[in-house]
């Protein structure tokens, strides 16, 4: 019977209230910010590295969090700004497609996402780093990340309706490079 | 597609083909491996974090700063001092007085239950504007604490710390339902949190207390104008009914329970059922296994020894106490701290105040 007293009510009401401890928020989270860094980072053991840094960090901040905003926005602007940060310390560092998604066991692939092929994943991020870094931000955060509009806001610090036409343009110019079944 | 996705009307024709994508896109998103393993150990650092944080904040006390220390130095000094008057203040140090005065009103229609004192006299919890419950720490270290409760239609009635500190009883009436509710305190990694004990139609529950090893909690459970002591497991859920009355208290070995009936403090031995009228009054509280006190219906504190037979009550005198009447008065800190709660007419309200033996 363990009751949360308040359960988290949506991201834009006014009596949103986190009541879970950071455990919990940690097991259900990790997977999201895992999945978001091996997306943004060339190799996946750099992005395990960040998942633990984002969730060490995560910890010891843990008392500055409000709870009156949805943890998501909170543990993605970790996440968010702790790739920044990687980015810019490994700056000269091209995105070697090869290490992306290459040569990962089997054991952390669901067997109904097998018929995927990594070909696809790397089409899909030749296409996004043509993209404006703003662009590829916001389309990061908001479908591989899973945030909703106004997450993708505060871990931006933009307003909703300008992450909406990031969102929208970036869209578009993703939807035109697949028509035309290129990457250049 | 989501509502924010929706952009202007003159590219609504490029809405299928986006569909499209963003299907893609999620499809993508699925496709992306986590890492199980570290998920795991990851886990396990961070919980050992946790546990060193904690340590380290448990003895964090130790050092304290410079100011403070001068305090505590200067404190000694002044303990150092009254020890050297000697005899002539010792009723001054075994006397129970009042020290603080009015640590918090409330309101007069308040019930006497909405305030309780932890057992380590370290801090109160009341319930505040039917909506949270606050803490007020009387040990400097620690900070308030204000914890959400669930809304409610009705009123939440009552509050019992347990002996551990980390839970509170929490009671709720709205109409003929009445809920108990186990509130679990903050800690620096959780916040708190409840969960339903007790949820019964037709009757009306109070005074919550817990039992030695806060494994089970006694209640009043009133139906049609018949008042019981239930007994009800925090672990199992497992309840029965021990005996008529109200105003159930735990002793602190757990060997005896104080109640009210028909006006009349009452005891029940917990190993053989056997009750014992001890006086006229209400809402015992006991300061050690085999003390307690209670409130004649004149407003006087009373105490007595229940290990000697027969029961002599005495009055305990209350130094420097304001006029209020007093209702009832809950021990802690093994009978050294005693919250006052007493009803005052002018204004009317009631008056939380804390008395202590120095």
């Amino acid at each position: 019977m363990g009751m949360a007293m308040k359960q988290p009510s949506g991201p834009s009401s006014g009596d949103y209230y986190e009541s879970r401890p950071f455990t919990e928020l940690y097991d259900e989270y990790f997977d999201r910010v895992n999945r978001y860094l091996r997306c943004r980072v060339q190799s996946t053991w750099d992005a395990d590295d960040l998942t633990t840094v984002v969730f060490l960090k995560a910890l010891e901040k843990f008392e500055q969090y409000s709870r009156t905003s949805p943890f998501a926005s909170w543990i993605f602007r970790i996440a968010h700004n702790t790739y920044v940060d990687f980015m810019r310390k490994n700056r000269e560092l091209p995105v070697d497609q090869e290490d992306f998604l290459g040569a990962e066991p089997d054991d952390t692939w669901q067997p109904e996402r097998q018929a995927l092929t990594n070909e696809e994943i790397r089409l899909l991020r030749d296409r996004l780093d043509l993209l404006s870094q703003d662009q590829r931000d916001v389309l990061m955060l908001r479908y591989f990340a899973d945030l909703k509009i106004s997450q993708v806001a505060e871990v931006l610090g933009k307003t909703e309706s300008s992450i909406k036409m990031i969102s929208y343009r970036g869209l578009q110019k993703l939807q035109k490079m697949y028509e035309r079944g290129d990457s250049e | 597609m989501r509502e924010e996705e929706k952009h202007p009307q003159d590219h609504q024709s490029d809405d299928q083909t986006v569909t499209q994508l963003l299907a893609h896109l999620k499809q993508m998103r699925g496709s992306v491996p986590v890492n199980y393993q570290l998920k795991s150990d990851l886990k396990k650092q961070l919980l050992q974090k946790m546990r060193d944080l904690e340590a380290k904040q448990a003895k964090a006390p130790i050092a304290a700063p410079k100011k403070l220390g001068k305090l505590v130095w200067s404190g000694i000094a002044a303990a150092a001092l009254t020890l050297a008057i000697g005899g002539f203040v010792w009723w001054n140090i075994t006397s129970l007085a009042v020290r603080e005065h009015e640590v918090l009103k409330l309101p007069a229609q308040a019930a006497v239950e909405l305030v309780d004192i932890d057992r380590k006299a370290t801090q109160l919890a009341y319930i505040n504007n039917n909506t949270e419950l606050k803490t007020i720490p009387i040990d400097e270290e620690l900070k308030p604490v204000t914890i959400k409760l669930p809304p409610t239609e009705g009123k939440y009635t009552g509050v019992a710390w347990s002996n551990s500190g980390k839970q509170i009883a929490v009671v709720e009436q709205v109409k003929k339902l009445s809920r108990i509710w186990i509130v679990e305190m903050p800690t620096t990694y959780s916040m708190g949190s409840s969960r339903l004990l007790k949820e019964e139609d037709g009757v009306v529950y109070s005074s919550p207390s817990w039992s030695e090893h806060d494994d089970s909690l006694a209640f009043s459970r009133s139906k049609n104008g018949v008042e019981e002591i239930w007994v009800s497991s925090t672990v199992s859920f497992q309840e029965w009914k021990l005996v008529e009355g109200s105003q159930p208290e735990w002793s602190p070995d757990g060997s005896l329970l104080a109640f009210n009936k028909a006006g009349e403090v009452q005891l029940m031995e917990m190993r053989t059922g056997k009750v014992t009228s001890l006086a006229v009054g209400q809402w015992a509280s006991w300061s050690s296994d085999t003390r307690l006190t209670y409130t004649h219906p004149n407003g006087t504190l009373m105490e007595v020894n229940v290990s000697e037979e027969p029961f002599v009550t005495r009055e305990l005198p209350l130094r420097n106490q304001s006029s209020e009447e007093l209702i009832k008065g809950n021990w802690a800190n093994k009978g050294k701290d005693l919250l006052l709660i007493s009803r005052h007419d002018q204004p009317q309200q009631l008056v939380i105040s804390l008395a202590s033996r120095k």
